[in-house]
């Protein structure tokens, strides 16, 4: 149980880091700039969101296969770590980008257009204007991410397989436990998760509600 | 940020990296007596850590076939191990023991099924099989299905399963019955919701369990030679399997 926990924290760490890294950059784009097939591209971004696991990760696994697009270009990452955590990148992703976007565009603008006035310098605007005010949102669109990735199953089962140590994250044990008829097991890690989720959400939410309120 | 992309992908390569030891694909009707003998063949070899991966015969293989880091498959059909060879994937393979297909029911259906036959004439009773696209116990399910001559009348009250261990599973909860592997049968949660009848091996092509070695090394082989030492032999039969 321990080995499958610490593999879903890894995984959704890598995830949540990787997530934070792009997203953010990604999201202040968005929100402050208008270009042509912005639209496009946010619906491109988000497509993960109403798509089923099943299809994203048999595109992986297609792509990923060493016979495969990018197996032949030397990521041979079908049924590896790597190969799943290249799909919960993408699949959390929507929920990344949107809280981080949320947290933009709550910034006032004319703030922002005050302090750019006083010739306030980009460094400076950053770390006394900007991310004083969004760092919640970051946060809780981060959590989000690691939250999103902890629960994943459909990709990691298709991309991932069910190895343990590489790729028997801790929703795929408790699928192998079920199936094993080992429902004692199944019971004890299940639990696990369920106040784990809960601890999670909650911090997203705490974080949400210190965002959204004025003297936050 | 380049050194944290550079630095997140060392992590990456190596977590993929550490995990040492054998990796075995086994088939699903394998998982209640494989824990024992894996454990066995660790004390026999304590430089080798096993790690086993269940599913149905046709998933693992076709994981195999696509690059899937596994060193031994063990196959409920010859037939998968052929595809894997044909496809120059696995070289040692030995067929190490031959599974039993049951009917087993749960203890809702009263009085019990006395065959096929009777099963298929209790109203709306729902039966679960491995699907027979991949799992080769499925296929033997069906196939005494068909020779029993219920197979039309079962056909649209059939619960298909990934695996028969997952159709096992179902039989627990909320199916009414299932064909299975023996060994699933004799697990101590089924046997206390139900019962089971043997069927007669002659409906169904052989369920011979093979090894086949998909990524050489010394525990790789040294591994299919413990499933035809005694010790593996003897506890194989405890669980329910033939020799072959």
């Amino acid at each position: 149980m321990t080995q499958a926990f610490l593999l879903s924290f890894k995984l959704a760490a890598l995830t949540a880091l990787v997530l934070l890294a792009l997203g953010v950059p990604l999201a202040y784009w968005l929100a402050f700039h208008d270009f042509r097939g912005r639209r496009l591209l946010e619906a491109l971004l988000l497509l993960p969101l109403t798509l089923p696991p099943t299809v994203l990760g048999f595109y992986l696994l297609v792509l990923l296969a060493p016979d495969g697009a990018l197996g032949r270009l030397g990521l041979r990452w079908a049924f590896t770590f790597p190969g799943i955590w290249l799909g919960s990148v993408i699949f959390s992703l929507p929920f990344a980008l949107t809280a981080y976007k949320e947290a933009f565009r709550a910034i006032d603008p004319e703030v922002l257009d005050v302090v750019r006035t006083l010739g306030v310098g980009r460094v400076k605007r950053w770390r006394r204007v900007i991310l004083p005010w969004v760092w919640p949102g970051l946060l809780s669109g981060t959590l989000l991410a690691f939250a999103h990735t902890l629960g994943e199953f459909g990709v990691v089962l298709l991309v991932g397989g069910n190895i343990p140590g590489e790729t028997r994250v801790a929703s795929i044990y408790i699928f192998d436990l079920v199936q094993s008829l080992d429902f004692a097991s199944a019971h004890r890690a299940a639990a696990v998760f369920v106040a784990l989720a809960f601890a999670m959400i909650y911090a997203v939410r705490s974080l949400e509600e210190r965002w959204r309120s004025p003297t936050g | 940020m380049g050194t944290l992309r550079a630095s997140l992908f060392l992590l990456l390569v190596a977590g993929s990296a550490s995990a040492a030891g054998l990796r075995l694909a086994a088939a699903a009707n394998l998982n209640q007596v494989l824990p024992e003998l894996v454990s066995v063949y660790e004390k026999l070899h304590p430089d080798v850590t096993v790690a086993v991966s269940y599913g149905a015969s046709g998933t693992l293989s076709q994981q195999i076939e696509r690059g899937a880091p596994y060193d031994v498959f063990l196959s409920a059909s010859p037939e998968y191990v052929d595809y894997l060879a044909r496809r120059g994937r696995v070289s040692a393979r030995r067929v190490f023991a031959r599974g039993r297909l049951v009917l087993y029911y749960s203890k809702r259906l009263n009085p019990p099924p006395r065959d096929l036959a009777d099963l298929a004439a209790k109203k709306g009773v729902r039966v679960a099989v491995a699907n027979p696209e991949h799992a080769p116990y499925g296929r033997a399910a069906l196939s005494c299905l068909r020779s029993a001559g219920v197979y039309e009348e079962l056909a649209g009250r059939l619960v298909f399963a990934a695996n028969v261990s997952q159709a096992a599973q179902m039989a627990l909860h909320g199916a009414d019955a299932a064909l299975i592997a023996l060994p699933l049968a004799r697990n101590p949660a089924l046997e206390r919701a139900g019962g089971y009848l043997e069927l007669p091996q002659s409906c169904h092509q052989p369920l011979y369990q093979e090894a086949a070695v998909v990524r050489q090394s010394a525990a790789a082989g040294s591994f299919l030679d413990f499933l035809a030492s005694p010790e593996a032999q003897r506890l194989l039969r405890a669980y329910g399997y033939d020799s072959p």
